[in-house]
């Protein structure tokens, strides 16, 4: 039986999968496919384990999708937080923490016309990822949610489990550590103004 | 003026944060992969295996029921080689 399933909620199209309709858990695939992908690239640094995890998470959450209880939770939430618990599964089975090389990391970077502008830029966006692989898990999966996926407080404390005002104070205390850590580059830069 | 600096400090490092965590996004090759593959296959094919936490049970049980054999094994034959020494003194 196929349904179409057009510009519907991302609870109505729940409604649907959670009675085995797999076009519409095809759609809730679609939908965040590219978030939670891009969320794993960040916290494996690579695109291989990136492919393979994001699979697992929607492969997992097919699986349980008949279990799932309507808590208030945004779709997105309980994806986000599989692919938590995958990610932290695959650090600790796999101790690839400390081996995650920069390399791996395509940091995005704006075209510039300038090389030397952009040289600096990508050495101080390195420096900022290698700063963020040094952070504990939470506020790594913090800071990939507020700036790659782009969502609020709010949000992300839906997925953390966390209320709006600890993720702002979590949030706080990880900037200024993220300071603290590259400070020096930070103080350089005002000296060049 | 230490807290403007900080502020601007802070303001400098979420702009930094912004514009070196862009979104990375996935092969189209893979997204249409992993898609037939949620929506084509049957259960069977997402069979996939996952490390668990925790030993299962079952194992445990196996394990404990494998070793209780193997002791029972070796007190039965040291008894009956026992038995079997005092018969041939008593011959």
């Amino acid at each position: 039986m196929t349904a179409d399933v057009p510009e519907q909620t991302d609870q109505e199209v729940l409604a649907l999968a959670t009675q085995g309709n797999r076009e519409a858990f095809g759609k809730l695939y679609e939908r965040y496919v590219a978030q939670i992908y891009s969320y794993i690239y960040y916290r494996t640094g690579n695109r291989h384990d990136a492919e393979d995890l994001t699979a697992r998470v929607f492969m997992r959450a097919m699986h349980h999708i008949q279990d799932y209880k309507e808590r208030g939770l945004p779709v997105s939430a309980w994806l986000y937080r599989i692919a938590h618990n995958l990610v932290a599964n695959w650090h600790r089975d796999n101790s690839r923490k400390q081996e995650i090389s920069l390399d791996d990391f395509e940091i995005a970077h704006q075209h510039e016309d300038y090389p030397e502008t952009h040289l600096m830029q990508s050495e101080q966006s390195e420096m900022l990822i290698k700063a963020l692989q040094d952070l504990p898990s939470e506020r790594q999966q913090l800071i990939i949610l507020k700036f790659v996926e782009g969502l609020s407080n709010a949000e992300i404390g839906q997925i953390m489990g966390r209320t709006e005002g600890a993720i702002k104070s979590l949030y706080h205390r990880t900037l200024y550590g993220l300071r603290d850590v590259i400070g020096v580059e930070v103080s350089e830069i005002f000296n060049e103004d | 003026m230490g807290n403007k600096q900080h502020d601007f400090e802070i303001g400098y490092l979420e702009g930094r944060l912004r514009s070196a965590l862009q979104p990375v996004p996935p092969r189209a090759e893979f997204v249409n992969n992993l898609h037939k593959r949620l929506l084509n296959h049957g259960d069977d094919d997402l069979e996939i295996w996952e490390p668990s936490d925790t030993v299962s049970p079952w194992v445990l049980l196996g394990i404990v029921s494998g070793l209780v054999m193997v002791l029972g094994f070796l007190i039965f034959r040291h008894w009956q080689g026992k038995k079997i020494l005092q018969q041939v003194s008593v011959v």
